[in-house]
């Protein structure tokens, strides 16, 4: 089957997700300001937005059918004038300049070179292991993928893939097997470039998002390093390739922070929190961790952002949040309470074998090695030159900076990090499964589905290069 | 005594960021390009699937079917088994006396067939790299089904060790 046919069909969704972006993006600005990080947050908005139309369809009228890519188009077509009517308001009103910094001619050129050289080799990279593993790995055939099929092939019968996979997480959200299924209805058949082609767009949208994202807040070096930092890990390549969902989750993790950040430099108000709802919200759509995640942006942002802002801008951010956060959110309980089977992690809990795990010094033990070692080695990198003992030695020769605006903001995104951690930490306490095998399978991959969102906090901490070369840090006294 | 300026400590650790990441980009490419010469060799799922492919189409699609296979007789060697459920969906497998999947409820109704799936290296010798070798080392057969077997009669021989019997009315 030609490569054309799955470009063709994720046009509608990555459509839709630019649109809604772009309604929701910053008002004063023009529809093309900000366009790398409106793209690669286009990829997550897209097929967040879709999956969950895609799923409501099936839940409504009993199957996949080809009458969703109407509701698409009537989406898209809904969207487009939203933004018209948007733009032919801001046409009266003053307009704000493009606040995206135009690439210097005197560029850091050498930068930009290994960047792009690196971005290659990561593609070619990707693309041979997708040729060796078309179906990915173990858990892409064996509950994404599966349940793909079961969506596309199954007609009414599609519920009974929580049967398919009564072992094996039947609980898991549906982001990225009701995507394979739309495109695979859109083209009319199976094809394994669908599944593979989600893969390599969720991989190189967070490289992308990163990079712009930085760049646009930090200048265009920290922004190429942060790039090269997630380009030079190889295991983001290796298994983003594989079909897993950890690359696309730690997208969503990834663009909730820069959304966040991005709220505390724009003049609309909350515009930016309502999209940093809808990631956060996508996450959990995506992978069970991102529950987690939602909860903590939740807990996290009133308690910091009543100590920063105050009561009364704290709660106008919390509701925009929420609202941002409620469409997806509703589908995502919708699907848990009508269709999923008890997460397994919770049904292996019972109170007396959650006090005994509780109470099980041996397993901290185990879990805190793991918790020390495995950050750095997890990305695949040569033992000698691991890339977060290097960041390690960078933050110390550079020092960090922190804009007054961007406290609260930079302060949830680090929280975020630190309080996941934590709270993976206490699942592996508290596993039901054997503890050595459940690290084993699944300790490196929790890493990568954070490490995203560290890269883009730790150049957002860091001083950029220019900011170092002008001061010395500050000896302290 | 000699001192190196900060500034110059400051290039130094951007360009040892850089060198660091663009020596592992084209280490980790000429490794991955290396593995990767002959794809031919690494398509084993698809050849695994295409053993399924007369009984795939021989099944209706709301269906819950018995499996077995000659790995499952630990709860960890469920290899086998998600493979053949990823080849046969959406007819629903249900694990015979194993750990790897079972349905709990089912609006499909009783299974009234099983599915034997056995492997023999010495016929499809791609399966060595499907699966680990340990899988092939000799360990008494599923006894259960084995007994339960003698109760059934077979329906159809699929080759490739992939036979479908019927369980009987009793």
């Amino acid at each position: 089957m030609s490569a054309i046919y799955p470009i063709l069909s994720f046009l509608p969704l990555l459509l839709i997700g630019f649109l809604l972006t772009s309604a929701l993006w910053a008002k004063e600005k023009s529809i093309f300001a900000d366009l790398p990080i409106k793209c690669a947050l286009s990829v997550g908005v897209g097929f967040a937005t879709s999956s969950c139309l895609v799923f409501l369809w099936m839940m409504i009228v009993g199957r996949l059918t080809r009458g969703v890519f109407a509701c698409e188009l009537l989406l898209i077509a809904g969207l487009g004038l939203l933004l018209q009517r948007q733009r032919a308001k801001m046409s009266v009103e003053v307009r704000q300049p493009n606040s995206m910094a135009r690439p210097s001619r005197h560029g850091p050129y050498v930068l930009r070179s290994v960047f792009g050289l690196t971005s290659l080799l990561a593609v070619i990279r990707f693309c041979s292991v997708t040729l060796q593993y078309p179906h990915g790995q173990y858990d892409a055939f064996s509950i994404w993928n599966v349940r793909a099929r079961f969506f596309f092939r199954s007609a009414q019968y599609w519920k009974e893939f929580t049967q398919v996979t009564a072992d094996s997480h039947s609980d898991y959200p549906l982001l990225i097997p009701v995507s394979i299924a739309r495109s695979w209805e859109f083209i009319g058949g199976e094809t394994q470039l669908i599944p593979s082609a989600i893969a390599l767009l969720f991989t190189f949208a967070t490289v992308g998002l990163v990079t712009a994202a930085v760049s646009r807040m930090r200048g265009e070096r920290q922004g190429l390093l942060a790039g090269l930092v997630l380009l030079g890990t190889p295991f983001l390549i290796l298994h983003g390739s594989s079909q897993y969902a950890d690359v696309p989750v730690g997208l969503f993790f990834c663009a909730t922070a820069i959304l966040l950040l991005l709220h505390e430099e724009a003049i609309s108000k909350n515009n930016f929190l309502i999209l940093a709802g809808m990631a956060a919200a996508s996450s959990a759509w995506t992978k069970n961790e991102g529950i987690l995640f939602l909860a903590l942006l939740f807990l996290l942002h009133p308690v910091i952002a009543v100590m920063v802002k105050g009561k009364k801008e704290c709660f106008a951010e919390f509701k925009a949040l929420l609202a941002g956060a409620a469409p997806i959110g509703a589908v995502l309980l919708i699907y848990k309470f009508c269709l999923a089977a008890r997460n397994d992690l919770v049904a292996g809990q019972g109170t007396g074998l959650t006090v005994h795990r509780l109470l099980d010094l041996s397993r901290y033990h185990v879990v805190s090695h793991w918790f020390l070692s495995r950050p750095f080695s997890f990305g695949r990198w040569n033992s000698l030159t691991a890339i977060p003992i290097l960041l390690i030695f960078y933050f110390l020769l550079l020092g960090a900076t922190v804009r007054k605006k961007e406290v609260c903001a930079t302060s949830i995104a680090v929280s975020l990090c630190i309080f996941m951690s934590v709270g993976y930490f206490f699942v592996y306490i508290l596993s039901p499964m054997d503890l050595a095998w459940h690290l084993e399978s699944s300790f490196d991959r929790l890493l990568l589905q954070l490490w995203p969102l560290v890269v883009f906090s730790f150049f957002m901490l860091v001083r950029t290069p220019e900011e170092a070369l002008v001061t010395e840090p500050v000896a302290p006294t | 005594m000699w001192c190196i300026s900060y500034s110059l400590r400051v290039k130094f650790g951007i360009a040892l960021l850089v060198l660091v990441v663009l020596n592992s980009s084209v280490r980790e490419s000429i490794a991955t390009l290396h593995s990767s010469r002959d794809f031919g060799q690494t398509h084993f799922i698809p050849q695994y699937e295409a053993r399924f492919e007369e009984l795939h189409h021989s099944l209706s699609a709301n269906q819950i079917v018995f499996y077995v296979d000659d790995f499952d007789e630990s709860s960890d060697q469920c290899d086998a088994f998600y493979m053949a459920q990823y080849a046969l969906a959406p007819t629903v497998l249900v694990a015979f006396d194993s750990n790897c999947g079972c349905a709990a409820k089912s609006s499909m109704g009783r299974p009234r067939l099983v599915v034997e799936n056995l492997h023999d290296p010495r016929n499809d010798p791609y399966l060595l790299h499907l699966f680990p070798g340990k899988y092939f080392e000799p360990q008494p057969r599923n006894q259960r089904f084995r007994i339960a077997s003698r109760q059934h009669t077979q329906v159809r021989d699929f080759g490739h060790g992939l036979r479908v019997y019927a369980l009987s009315e009793k």
